[in-house]
């Protein structure tokens, strides 16, 4: 988290803000990506263009060490929070219109995400040994060379074990993390009932993560489809996503070869 | 008899309303432990070291007391202000084993229910289904403070030298009251246990229940649910709100009490210390400092753990954050969800009330918590409305008549007891009684075991340096020793 942003409210958006993130193809993960996404739609939705960068070392650029983050000015943010609010001491904010109650349910919802479906995707993606052997080890490494790719894997696998038994997740198998992701889905999809968005008519950053988590986990491959079956069992939710993104992508993806991307996506963690 | 009450309601109690049905509840018995799950506890004030005992009763009352809900609604006396009242619906009276004694209060008839699913074929006990639309929602790791209530089937055995039975038993649950358990206070070290952890609910079914999401998953099976007539959306704001706390609000409650080195060294340790028994005491606030501090790190990096400037302003901003939100969506109502508490209220207390009831020397978190004035005045009405031997109030143990309604236990009460608190008064003079008899099985036990190491000490020294042996039938070489200390002896006499 930076907080150093909040001298240089006075300057406007500029044209060449860019947005970090690990490789498209081979190299970034499923929370990464959803991360990743997320951010995008927001600023999107704001209406602020901006540009998306990958790099390998993005991880190691990053400030807090996590993607994706965003280089603007000469400020760089990382993570959606603090994007959040940085955007929003430049003059761009999408929750103005809530009152108390609803600015506090979004932010509960906010962490609902992130505390359900981000930390499923890392048990998911660290803690179950298929996918660690056939899909993360492959692709956290790929842009560098044996060993330091593999001394990479691990290094970080072990940290986010770490992490997991420090919240109390270790102990968990992969059908209760799964029946965790349907819980926070129904939670969700519940929320969402029949409106087009989380709050009234116009989205907030709250759709925006949620969008970025769903999207990815609904068009991301895995070894198996476990994941996303629980999510398509919402179809408002999968309505949802589908919304945002002929909104507020569908112009994005005709910049950028549109089948190519969205094959992309679809075999992202082949 | 037929079911008066159709299962499906939405506000039907969650047990059958079959006059006879035996409800056996299982004999929950929960020991108290200040380790990881439940980072924080509280003194009701600086003289009452019991972190074992509060968080977990103030959650589990407030969880184990909503958990059914009463059949006539409308006029909940669970939640009216004064404890009399609360007595006068939920009777201590009539113990699990003594279900026909209690007449039930005659159930009024149902508002018409909304479209419900299809009745079960008949009324047994224990076999309401919930609605399927209100699934209970259990979050994933949230530490639902249940613990420490056991319930008066007074036959099992009850060592009193590690339990000791802190309040009367509730009513059988046909009568819709709360669910048959009664708190009981540890004051022993975590050993014992099995899984080293508390809360811990022993049951009769299932042994010991250690985690707190397992032992609401048990208690939902038994069809004690809190949330059974949340809303849809209801429970998956629920969910949000808990997520909510565990992020923002849980880390920053365990750094102030574990790991900001004022408030740890001159309250925490102290207070634990004071409470464990020997040996543990020595070493145990220490174990549980450096495994908070460890899952601090883990949680928010190291550069946070090592800028204090940086954690004060981020992370505590955003605990303030948190406390203020919860303040808007408390509003003026007196629950989260309306007038009847759900689980989340249990969980929002449980974690803002030994925020508020602490003395702190270093307490930012906490004077902004008191800014708070709908905030304070909801821990303030769940703490006298569930837990009002906890105001200070003493109950006395009776002895051996378990036929008795009002058991409790004389609890280590506070001499001083703070001024936010509603129960006050009269309890206060019985205070240092009860203190002094909490003190009593633990004295004569550590008496006992003075005067066991005194003695084994002293025969110990005896044999190894020959003073005294055991004669064997031939010559050993312990006999040797003595004869040839009494040579000596007497060489010396001569």
């Amino acid at each position: 988290m930076n907080l150093g942003f909040l001298c240089s409210t006075a300057e406007p958006w500029p044209e060449n803000a860019a947005l970090y993130q690990q490789l498209k193809e081979e190299q970034i993960l499923l929370s990464d990506n959803a991360s990743s996404l997320a951010v995008q739609a927001f600023l999107q939705m704001c209406n602020l263009p901006v540009r998306v960068i990958c790099r390998a070392n993005a991880e190691y650029m990053s400030p807090s060490g996590k993607v994706p983050f965003i280089h603007v000015g000469n400020q760089v943010v990382s993570e959606l929070g603090p994007i959040v609010q940085f955007v929003k001491a430049k003059g761009h904010s999408l929750s103005d219109g809530l009152d108390e109650v609803q600015k506090a349910e979004m932010k509960a919802y906010m962490e609902l995400v992130n505390n359900m479906l981000l930390t499923a995707e890392l048990y998911l993606q660290w803690c179950d040994d298929v996918t660690v052997e056939e899909i993360t080890y492959p692709r956290y490494g790929s842009p560098y060379p044996w060993p330091l790719n593999r001394i990479l894997s691990y290094q970080k696998q072990w940290e986010v074990r770490r992490k997991m038994k420090a919240i109390g997740w270790a102990g968990k198998t992969l059908e209760q993390v799964l029946e965790d992701v349907d819980q926070c889905c129904h939670a969700l999809s519940q929320r969402l009932g029949t409106q087009p968005y989380f709050f009234n008519k116009q989205p907030t950053e709250l759709d925006a993560l949620v969008f970025g988590h769903l999207f990815t986990i609904l068009t991301t491959q895995l070894i198996t489809d476990e994941l996303s079956e629980k999510v398509k069992n919402y179809s408002n939710l999968t309505a949802f996503c589908r919304r945002i993104e002929q909104q507020y992508f569908e112009g994005h993806e005709k910049d950028s070869s549109t089948t190519a991307a969205h094959s992309s996506k679809r075999s992202l963690l082949r | 008899t037929p079911c008066p009450i159709t299962p499906s309601h939405p506000i039907a109690p969650l047990v059958s309303c079959a006059p006879d049905c035996t409800f056996s509840p299982s004999h929950l018995v929960v020991l108290p432990c200040p380790v990881s799950l439940l980072p924080l506890h509280f003194p009701l004030s600086h003289h009452t070291p019991c972190p074992i005992a509060l968080p977990h009763p103030i959650v589990t009352r407030v969880l184990l007391n909503t958990l059914i809900t009463p059949p006539h609604l409308t006029a909940p006396p669970f939640f009216c202000a004064s404890p009399a009242s609360l007595h006068s619906y939920a009777p201590l009276l009539p113990l699990p084993h003594h279900p026909p004694l209690h007449p039930p209060p005659p159930p009024p008839p149902p508002p018409p229910p909304p479209p419900p699913p299809p009745p079960p074929p008949h009324c047994t006990p224990l076999s309401i289904t919930p609605t399927p639309h209100s699934t209970p929602f259990v979050p994933a790791h949230s530490p639902f403070l249940i613990t420490q209530f056991v319930p008066l089937p007074l036959h099992c055995s009850v060592p009193t030298s590690l339990y000791t039975p802190v309040t009367a038993s509730c009513p059988s649950p046909k009568h819709g009251g709360p669910a048959p358990c009664t708190p009981h206070l540890l004051s022993a070290a975590p050993l014992p246990l099995p899984s080293g952890h508390l809360p811990a609910l022993k049951t009769r079914d299932e042994g010991t229940i250690s985690k707190p999401q397992q032992i609401i998953t048990h208690l939902r099976k038994q069809k004690y649910n809190a949330d059974y007539d949340l809303s849809a959306t209801q429970s998956a704001d629920t969910l949000a709100f808990v997520s909510l706390l565990e992020e923002k609000l849980l880390p920053v409650l365990i750094h102030t009490f574990w790991v900001d080195a004022k408030n740890y060294v001159e309250h925490t340790r102290k207070w634990y210390a004071e409470t464990i028994p020997f040996p543990l005491n020595f070493f145990l606030p220490n174990a549980m400092h450096k495994r908070h501090l460890e899952r601090l790190q883990l949680m928010w990096g190291d550069d946070y753990m090592e800028d204090e400037e940086k954690l004060e302003k981020e992370l505590y901003r955003e605990a303030r954050e948190c406390l203020t939100l919860l303040s808007q969506r408390l509003g003026s109502q007196k629950f989260f969800f309306g007038d009847s508490p759900a689980s989340l209220d249990a969980l929002v207390f449980s974690r803002l009330a030994p925020l508020m009831k602490a003395k702190l020397p270093n307490g930012k978190l906490q004077q902004h918590l008191k800014s708070l004035q709908n905030l304070c005045n909801y821990c303030t009405s769940i703490l006298s409305l569930y837990f009002p031997w906890d105001g200070g109030e003493s109950l006395t143990l009776q002895g051996g008549d378990r036929a008795q309604p009002a058991l409790g236990l004389r609890l280590s009460l506070p001499t001083r007891i703070p001024a936010g608190d509603p129960l006050t008064g009269a309890p206060r003079a019985a205070g240092t009684d009860g203190a002094e008899g909490e003190e009593d099985p633990h004295k004569r036990r550590k008496q006992l075991l003075s005067v066991l190491v005194g003695l084994a000490a002293m025969l110990g020294y005896a044999f190894l340096s020959g003073i005294v042996s055991i004669q064997r039938g031939g010559v050993g070489p312990a006999g040797r020793q003595p004869v040839a200390l009494e040579e000596e002896e007497e060489e010396e006499e001569e």
